[in-house]
């Protein structure tokens, strides 16, 4: 009874993302009713922001691409298309790019989803090091260095790290890319190679993504650390005569880490807005850069497209970081 | 008077929080000073480019790649990191204390309509929701502030929220309704005012946020172009990385200072509020 | 009501303290804890530690077991042999051995003191991992599933692949003893083991450490604010008051007589079970006053400032223990006439 019921999603993993994604709904919903509201409230719409560019003022011509794209309809039958268009996972056309948003988005969404990962993996994994040892070593000088590492780290305008990434790795030492997401000039090499050669790009870019988070991490789990070091089971943990590595391990860390968890669960949404920063910083050629061009070329219906596609990415995300939560506390039964 | 003086005593009981408390001092400083010292457009072209830190002591720190004083951009970007932040946060407290004070109080649908709309703006990831608000309403100050407060209250809101829910049902509100006082009134009147600790901590921790994500949007190139802001001076700084890197670290070392002096504070202010914590 | 002290073998205690002696470091300096204690236990004998809370109790448990943060709690002199071993002289290395084989300790807080995220079977494991290395897998099992029969736990096999919080407070602190007793050891130090469960399961509890002392021969220290647990379960009592023993007899001999005007109260608190047949209810008596702060004790007698029958010597000096009846008291009223008595 105990093993069938804990630990393990209710009902088996697909019935938990498929009951994950009817919760969602309602907020997606939501977001697609916002998305619509702005692009309406938006001082003219993309038929205007491209006869601007162009220079002609036709009427005639913009009256017939606005009925083409339906901007000629009332506005709650407007918004119907646009509800059902995107319940068919069309988020529309960027007449800009001349090609689906959809696609646009899923062509750049690899490399973000890459770089959010390794970010995730490496905050993570420092901020536990670091808010652990932190936390074994209180007020010590160790102790003093990491807080103040890490203070500083939080307090640091995430591109402002990735430029003095650059000088520091890429200007003055030279051992790293400050941009990119390969080598373009290297032409004909192997997948493994070719591999390798993203590693080295990822690594700038993965790194000015991570420290924010590692900051927070780090203050995260060294106070949680000193809060679950100070209860009752920890203690008994001590009177069995386990040693301080033991206890440490096996009954501090693990019940540390649980507010690691719901905290990156949080933080999935500022993750990804970071990664765009980090992105145009270094030319990565994700979701970010193409951001950033859409903002450029005032392409609204891409911008729309990318703020929904976020969204749903942070759901999926969360649904992760929930699996990941109830594997580590079997009270918790993911649902 | 003497809630002041005690919030005090507990505070200053923590170096690091006296010391932001200082560093932040300083900086509202240097931008109340900044029209008296350098009174004229920081914009203008005084010296020659590109003058390394310390070359020329009249520009101690350099010019940039058109002769503009950096020191002279540094303080009245002070100005502008201040007011944006400071103006966009007192919005996004307006918005959150509303929605979490009429949440919590109300509860039913109102709660459940209002907490769907809450997860919806914390859905979408902040940052980029700032971009798209600011590329499509264009990068003036008001849409930048708009922005800002459109995706940060939603903390605020689930904290208000939560507090109200338990404050409502605490004896000295439940008597509020005994002797018969407007909804209005016990919720401005008697709870919001019980939850105020936590939103005063809050918010000095939501002026540092404001600062750095309105840091990421200028630099990015969507602030207004007739403010001159840190994120700014990056950016334009930026093309000029390879020759002279003192244009993107100086003003970054700006936006660290006032950030880390906020954070500070709100870690010295949560201490002294909440004396339950401070013995660990 | 258990008759007077166990007649002794005349074998050696199976803890003998001597000068036990703990000070805590405090933001308003050093203050002593536990201030020269002496007390023996002996196999199959319970010794009860009774006092308010700030006495001392706890203190001196965990001082045994060497549990207290070393940052902020250091032995002050005294020593505490456990089968002629002094736990307070080896190496922690040594002690850890010691710590959950031959020395064991049980909780307050039989809700908090498990591990929430680790199954009952593997926190059963985890002490014979620890001292009984040679033990396999299914070995470690076998023997966790009996400890679990051992305290009474029905389906011990169902319960082994449960979580904590599934299972209720009483149950909990069977665990507890169980873990306590896996590598039987020759002490047992129980810490208020009762105060958090309600009454029933309270005394389920302590039938079941009676029955296991009987199987097993356990010494016992039983730390207690409650003198109706005292009454039942001990075969001596020690007082504690502000850090030091104030009074110490077989628990017959404290109820009929005691000696100290400390205890004397702390007995006037204890409701009278008697009380309902015996015509009108008498209140309930509370002694005056709270526990001194430890870093301001009075110069004399550390009760002088809440005793009801103080003189004004008692301000002055502080009573040394002096030997009453088969026990002794701290107390300047303690005539040496009454010892002989």
């Amino acid at each position: 009874m105990a093993k069938a019921k804990t630990g393990k999603p209710h009902g088996g993993l697909a019935t938990f993302f498929t009951r994950r994604l009817i919760q969602a709904v309602p907020v997606l919903l939501g977001i697609v009713l916002f998305s619509f509201v702005i692009l309406h409230l938006a001082p003219g719409d993309a038929i205007d922001v491209m006869a601007g560019e162009a220079g002609t003022g036709d009427a005639a011509y913009m009256a017939q691409l606005r009925e083409k794209y339906g901007l000629d309809q009332p506005l709650h039958i407007q918004l119907l298309r646009y509800g059902t268009q995107i319940a068919q996972l069309d988020l529309g056309y960027s007449i800009r790019n001349n090609a689906p948003v959809r696609d646009l988005i899923l062509q750049r969404v690899g490399p973000t989803l890459l770089l959010m990962g390794v970010s995730i993996v490496l905050s993570v994994a420092m901020g536990v090091l670091f808010g652990a040892v932190a936390a074994i070593r209180r007020n010590t000088l160790i102790d003093d260095l990491i807080s103040l590492v890490a203070l500083l780290a939080y307090a640091m305008p995430i591109f402002w790290i990735g430029l003095m990434f650059i000088i520091l790795f890429s200007v003055t030492l030279g051992v790293l890319p400050s941009g990119g997401f390969y080598d373009v000039v290297r032409q004909d090499v192997g997948p493994l190679a070719r591999g390798l050669d993203v590693g080295r790009h990822l690594v700038l870019p993965a790194l000015t993504l991570s420290l924010f988070y590692f900051a927070i991490y780090t203050r995260l789990m060294r106070a949680s650390m000193l809060e679950v070091m100070g209860l009752d089971y920890i203690r008994t943990a001590r009177a069995k005569g386990l040693g301080a590595a033991k206890v440490t391990i096996r009954h501090v860390v693990r019940n540390a880490l649980l507010p690691i968890v719901t905290m990156l669960g949080m933080q999935t949404a500022s993750l990804l807005g970071g990664a765009v920063v980090v992105e145009t910083v270094f030319n990565w050629p994700g979701l970010g850069r193409l951001t950033y061009d859409a903002v450029f070329q005032r392409d609204y219906s891409l911008l729309i497209g990318i703020l929904l596609m976020s969204s749903i990415l942070v759901i999926i995300i969360n649904m992760l970081v929930d699996l990941a939560y109830s594997w580590l506390d079997p009270r918790i039964v993911a649902r | 008077m003497t809630g002041l003086l005690d919030l005090w005593r507990l505070f200053r009981r923590k170096r690091t929080a006296v010391l932001g408390l200082a560093i932040f001092l300083a900086i509202v400083a240097a931008a109340l000073l900044a029209p008296v010292l350098y009174p004229d457009d920081p914009a203008d072209m005084v010296a020659p480019p590109l003058l390394w830190p310390g070359e020329d002591m009249a520009y101690p720190l350099g010019t940039d790649t058109l002769g503009r004083d950096i020191a002279a951009g540094i303080m009245h970007g002070a100005r502008s990191a201040l007011m944006i932040g400071g103006i966009s946060t007192l919005v996004a407290l307006a918005i959150g204390i509303t929605v979490g004070a009429l949440s919590g109080y109300y509860g039913g649908w109102v709660n459940d309509v209002l907490m769907r709309v809450t997860e919806m703006f914390q859905t979408m990831p902040q940052f980029i929701l700032a971009v798209v608000l600011v590329a499509i309403f264009g990068p003036a100050l008001t849409s930048i502030i708009t922005a800002l407060a459109l995706v940060s209250w939603p903390p605020v809101a689930r904290l208000v929220r939560a507090e109200v829910m338990s404050l409502r049902e605490r004896e000295f509100v439940q008597s509020c309704y005994v002797i018969g006082m407007s909804e209005r009134g016990i919720i401005f009147g008697q709870i919001l005012p019980n939850c105020l600790t936590p939103i005063i901590v809050t918010a000095s921790i939501m002026v540092a946020s404001a600062i750095l994500t309105e840091a990421g949007l200028s630099f990015l190139g969507l602030g207004d172009p007739n403010v001159l802001t840190w994120g700014a001076m990056i950016g334009a700084g930026r093309e000029s990385l390879r020759s002279a890197w003192f244009l993107v670290a100086e003003p970054g070392l700006a936006i660290i200072l006032v950030v880390l002096s906020l954070n500070l504070v709100g870690e010295g202010l949560n201490d002294a509020l909440n004396p339950k914590l401070k013995l660990r | 009501m258990t008759t007077g002290a166990l007649p002794h073998t005349g074998a050696p205690p199976v803890l003998a303290v001597r000068g036990l002696t703990t000070r805590l470091k405090t933001r308003a300096g050093e203050v002593t804890v536990v201030d020269g204690l002496d007390f023996t236990v002996h196999a199959g004998e319970t010794l009860a530690i009774v006092g308010e809370s700030g006495s001392g109790k706890s203190m001196t448990a965990l001082s045994l077991m060497r549990l207290l943060p070393e940052a902020v709690a250091f032995n002050a002199g005294g020593s505490a042999l456990l089968n002629g071993r002094d736990l307070l002289a080896v190496s922690e290395r040594e002690m850890r051995g010691l710590r959950g084989a031959d020395i064991s300790m049980i909780f307050q807080e039989p809700m908090t003191s498990l591990n929430p995220v680790m199954r009952i079977g593997r926190q059963l494991e985890e002490v014979f991992e620890e001292h009984k290395p040679e033990l396999s897998r299914a070995q470690r099992r076998a023997r966790a599933a009996d400890l679990l029969k051992l305290v009474r736990i029905p389906d011990p096999e169902r319960v082994l692949d449960e979580l904590p919080h599934r299972l209720s407070g009483g149950m909990r602190q069977r665990v507890m003893i169980a873990m306590a007793l896996a590598c039987d050891p020759k002490l047992l130090i129980a810490d208020e083991p009762t105060t958090a469960l309600d009454a029933t399961v309270q005394a389920q509890i302590l039938d079941l450490l009676r029955a296991l002392q009987a199987e097993l021969g356990l010494a016992i220290v039983l730390i207690t604010h409650n003198l109706g647990v005292v009454a039942e379960n001990a075969h001596r009592v020690l007082v504690m008051y502000a850090g030091r023993k104030v009074e110490e007899a077989p628990v017959a001999e404290l109820f009929a007589a005691p000696r100290h005007p400390y205890t004397r109260g702390l007995l006037r608190a204890l409701p009278n079970p008697d009380a309902a047949d015996a015509g009108p209810r008498v209140p309930l008596m509370e002694i005056p006053g709270i526990v001194p702060a430890l870093s301001a004790l009075p110069k004399g007698c550390a009760f002088g400032p809440r005793c009801p029958v103080a003189l004004p010597a008692c301000a002055e000096t502080r009573p040394e223990l002096r030997p009453v009846g088969r026990g002794s008291a701290a107390c300047l009223l303690v005539t040496p006439a009454e010892a002989l008595a």
